[in-house]
């Protein structure tokens, strides 16, 4: 099969990895170029012993420069691609290059360990030092806002499970705006309906207009919150809840740094 | 999130069975934040290059690609508009179309590899759906439609010879209760008087009239239950009933109109 033929397949997803190791479209774009460019100066460097989109990964690599590496700040597109560089940016080049490779382009271990030339075990310290590092980035203060003991304290083990602080449970408005004052959460986990038959969505709004800080309604009654009014982008978890969706719901929320639906 | 990611990309991921579980939310959380630079366009640039590339080998441009699954998703929804539209002018029922567009954008999601970019999206999913409603066509040839309400209208006509009946009996019922609850009851039941208008005429309570037409009622009801009635062939016969309740409302006529 023509060289150009297997490589055509594979140029979107490489550009999608340039992107996000450099920050930058524009950079990443170049660095393309410049594999492509390789390639077509001696296309008998391209390795043909390997799936050819391994082989457009390691020409890559060649042309990458680790170390010359400055991330870009990010240049236009979604708000959350732009989280999502600035969280990469504050990686060690070498973790940045492993996590991606392995979680984002699913390479394996084995193929990650080829394409940045080390072992196994290294490309394996280094996917562990990035998750390490994102968790360190994404660690919040949680506080839960829930009147019923059971629900608040299963929401309790769940958050901290995924390594966040509970900063204190609130069950009802007035007890959410002093535990709000008293110490500042970086997530907001808010039932509707209280104990004093005050709304979770009341306190969710005093909080907003106060400072912005990402909030997940966990409710029975989701038509109160789908009102159209704010806040409405929000995160919204049925009860009863199945504890992967709120643990996905927090981990979102988090490594966004937003309020806002994704995707769907 | 992870199921908003299409299966087709798991089989591009075969690092992903040995990852923990943490790495595996942090690639689909990283596929969505870049998915927009997988989607776009490939620059000139690299075209051209690709096209440097092919130059001394047989084939030179590279082969047409299938759309990325963001942008194959984009098209389809942009097609469900003209296909329901379709589905009904050619199934002829709106529950029909709807499964089958369902159907229609199931097939093509699944044989989406084999959707090749720039032709046309709209063809490609009518004959998905053409296909589709004609094979139905053909299997339901040996079914038979039933359709429940229908066969209950059918089948099950209410009885009306004993109309007549019940209302002679009703009529007789009415000559044996005492005269003041008989018109109360004909001018507010038959009628379709107010209580008000009712007490004006006969020149009593409003509260009157609501009493007598409650007892006329219950004796009435109790007649009709226990078929405590005079015979046909006695006395008052249903043949002077008729008259006599055709004259009452005849006054209530005039009352009305009055």
């Amino acid at each position: 099969m023509p060289l150009a033929t297997q490589i055509a397949p594979h140029l979107p997803f490489l550009r999608r990895y340039a992107r996000a190791l450099v920050g930058s479209q524009e950079q990443g774009d170049q660095l393309v170029e410049a594999t492509l460019a390789a390639i077509v100066a001696d296309p008998s460097s391209f390795p043909t012993d390997v799936a050819p989109n391994l082989g457009l990964y390691k020409c890559f690599q060649a042309v990458f420069d680790a170390d010359a590496l400055v991330p870009a700040a990010a240049d236009g597109g979604s708000s959350f691609e732009s989280v999502a560089a600035a969280r990469l940016a504050a990686l060690m080049p070498k973790s940045r290059q492993a996590l991606l490779l392995g979680a984002m382009e699913g390479f394996t271990v084995a193929d990650s360990a080829w394409l940045l030339g080390c072992s196994e075990a290294e490309v394996r310290a280094h996917v562990a030092q990035a998750l390490a590092d994102i968790e360190r980035q994404t660690r919040a203060r949680v506080l839960i806002i829930e009147d019923e003991p059971i629900i608040a304290m299963h929401l309790e083990t769940i958050v901290r499970d995924l390594g966040h602080d509970v900063t204190g449970i609130a069950t009802t408005l007035t007890e959410a705006m002093s535990a709000f004052h008293a110490e500042p959460p970086g997530l907001v986990l808010a039932d509707i309906q209280l104990a004093d038959a005050s709304s979770g969505i009341d306190a969710v709004k005093a909080m907003l207009a106060e400072r912005p800080v990402p909030v997940i309604f966990i409710t029975a009654f989701p038509e109160r919150l789908l009102t159209g009014e704010r806040p409405e982008p929000t995160f919204l978890i049925t009860k009863p809840f199945q504890v992967p969706t709120v643990e996905a719901a927090i981990s979102q929320a988090m490594f966004f740094n937003s309020t806002a639906r994704v995707g769907g | 999130m992870a199921s908003s990611i299409p299966p087709k990309s798991s089989s591009r991921l075969p690092g992903a069975a040995s990852q923990s579980a943490a790495e595996r939310d942090i690639g689909a959380l990283l596929r969505v934040a870049f998915a927009e630079a997988e989607a776009a366009k490939l620059p000139q640039a690299f075209i051209d290059l690709l096209d440097r590339l092919g130059q001394d080998e047989a084939v030179v441009t590279p082969a047409p690609e299938g759309l990325s699954d963001t942008e194959f998703k984009n098209q389809l929804s942009a097609v469900i508009a003209p296909l329901r539209i379709y589905a009904r002018s050619i199934s002829g029922s709106v529950d029909l179309a709807d499964d089958l567009v369902q159907e229609a954008l199931l097939k093509a999601w699944s044989a989406r590899g084999r959707y090749r970019a720039g032709t046309n999206m709209r063809a490609w999913t009518y004959v998905i759906l053409r296909n589709h409603y004609f094979s139905q066509v053909r299997r339901a040839r040996f079914k038979g439609e039933w359709d429940e309400f229908t066969a209950d209208l059918l089948l099950a006509q209410p009885v009306n010879q004993e109309a007549h009946i019940a209302l002679s009996d009703v009529q007789r019922g009415l000559l044996q209760l005492p005269d003041l609850q008989r018109e109360a009851l004909i001018l507010v039941g038959a009628g379709g008087m107010a209580y008000e208008e009712v007490a004006e005429i006969c020149g009593c309570a409003v509260g009157t009239i609501k009493s007598r037409v409650a007892r006329g009622r219950a004796a009435l009801a109790a007649m009709m239950e226990t078929g405590n009635l005079p015979s046909r062939q006695s006395g008052s016969t249903a043949a002077n009933a008729a008259p006599m309740v055709d004259q009452i409302m005849n006054q209530v006529e005039t009352l009305r109109h009055g």
